[in-house]
């Protein structure tokens, strides 16, 4: 299983000062510059997950009503931040698109229809990139470190979707070139 | 009717055949554009797709075997030679891959060389060189000659000596082609800013689909056919 660090991007924001729940998506969103969209529930069934694994604890402010909660880094998870940060080099991605299948099972089945999906999805990949440029573009307004971290990712998910943009191509260039049969 | 008066550039039906021996190359094979003005146009595609001879046939430089090419208004299949040189001359601003840049004259002279050529007296030219240097980030640079110049440099000053004329057509062929990806980058936006900030119609040739992601709208082109138009712009990611 290819690890989702919404675990350790929440221990790693807890590690700054504790924060409330909802301040959390906010932080999250900043550290990962918008690109990935993850949900208001996805991080409070992590934060739960992270309680009862003692890594965070829960603490009430004076005052009343559920925004008064605040999450506090524990000892054991700064010590799971600090071996995570220092563990060695991730493994690379794993090739787990759903294209590769869908084009995969297509091949032998009907070519026309496999070069269509190519085409279709190679008009995707080109406007997924124009959005992303142009966010990149958007970028001048921003100042700072979120500038510069919104950045580096916009150019690897600007260069991720170049590859699949590639690999599409050398895909028609092979079926076009006498495909499975050959 | 209304689309036509915002129209730069117009195809019809445009055929261009080169002959290679014994056999004749079909380079375009019938394409139909129009492109507006303000446009920032990407044309993609392998090299023998047609691209870079589509440009030099909408730039003039190539007649077209069939079919009809317009640039702003004109049609440029029935202009004499003289006629076409003040076209590109006036209209047209040309980046290249290779920047084309004389290597004996200083950054300065190079921009300012368009304008010398259209016989503005030497003061003025230079004086308008230096103002559009500065605009880019180069008034440091203008006495220096390109070999001691970044790639990114020498584009930025090939930028400005396309632009001295104020030609409301920018064309650049691979411009990206030869610079690193940080340098390409700011090229990319200084094209951009041009489009926007000053409203210059933009055609760009580029294999690179980073590069072609700048433009707001994408062609694709294979055997002298066009097999994608896009329009990529606008606020949808």
């Amino acid at each position: 299983m290819h690890h989702l660090p919404v675990k350790h991007g929440i221990l790693g924001i807890l590690g700054g000062r504790p924060r409330h729940g909802y301040e959390l998506k906010t932080e999250f969103d900043l550290l990962t510059g918008g690109l990935w969209d993850l949900n208001v529930g996805q991080i409070y069934s992590t934060l739960e997950r992270m309680l009862k694994d003692g890594l965070v604890s829960l603490e009430e402010e004076a005052g009343s009503g559920e925004d008064r909660k605040v999450y506090r880094l524990t000892d054991s998870g700064a010590g799971e931040l600090a071996a995570w940060l220092d563990r060695l080099p991730l493994k690379a991605r794993p090739m787990r698109d759903e294209v590769f299948v869908r084009l995969g099972l297509l091949l032998e089945r009907d070519t026309g229809a496999a070069l269509d999906l190519i085409a279709s999805q190679r008009r995707i990949y080109h406007l997924q990139m124009a959005g992303l440029t142009r966010q990149k573009i958007g970028l001048g307004r921003l100042t700072g470190p979120d500038r510069f971290r919104r950045g580096l990712l916009l150019d690897a998910a600007l260069l991720h979707t170049e590859a699949d943009l590639k690999w599409l191509e050398i895909c028609e260039a092979k079926l076009q070139g006498g495909g499975i049969r050959e | 009717m209304s689309e036509d008066v915002k129209a730069v550039v117009g195809l019809s039906h445009v055929v261009k055949e080169f002959r290679r021996g014994d056999t004749v190359v079909r380079a375009v094979d019938g394409v139909d554009l129009t492109i507006g003005r303000g446009e920032f146009v990407a044309i993609m595609g392998k090299s023998g797709s047609g691209k870079s001879t589509l440009l030099h046939l909408i730039s003039g430089l190539q007649q077209p075997t069939a079919g009809t090419v317009t640039l702003l208004g004109r049609d440029l299949t029935r202009l004499t030679d003289d006629q076409l040189t003040l076209v590109r001359r006036d209209q047209i601003g040309f980046v290249f891959q290779f920047f084309n840049l004389l290597p004996t004259l200083t950054a300065l002279e190079n921009v300012a060389l368009p304008l010398l050529l259209a016989r503005v007296k030497t003061q003025e030219a230079e004086a308008r060189a230096r103002h559009l240097l500065a605009t880019i980030g180069l008034a440091s640079r203008a006495g220096h000659k390109p070999d001691e110049l970044s790639g990114g440099q020498m584009q930025r000053v090939a930028i400005a000596r396309a632009l001295v004329n104020d030609p409301p057509l920018l064309f650049a062929d691979e411009p990206t082609g030869n610079l690193d990806s940080v340098s390409g980058e700011e090229i990319l936006l200084l094209l951009k800013e041009m489009q926007t900030g000053r409203g210059k119609t933009i055609l760009m040739v580029t294999h690179d689909a980073k590069a072609a992601a700048y433009g707001d709208r994408l062609i694709t082109m294979r055997d002298g056919r066009i097999t994608m138009d896009e329009r990529t712009g606008g606020s949808a990611a």
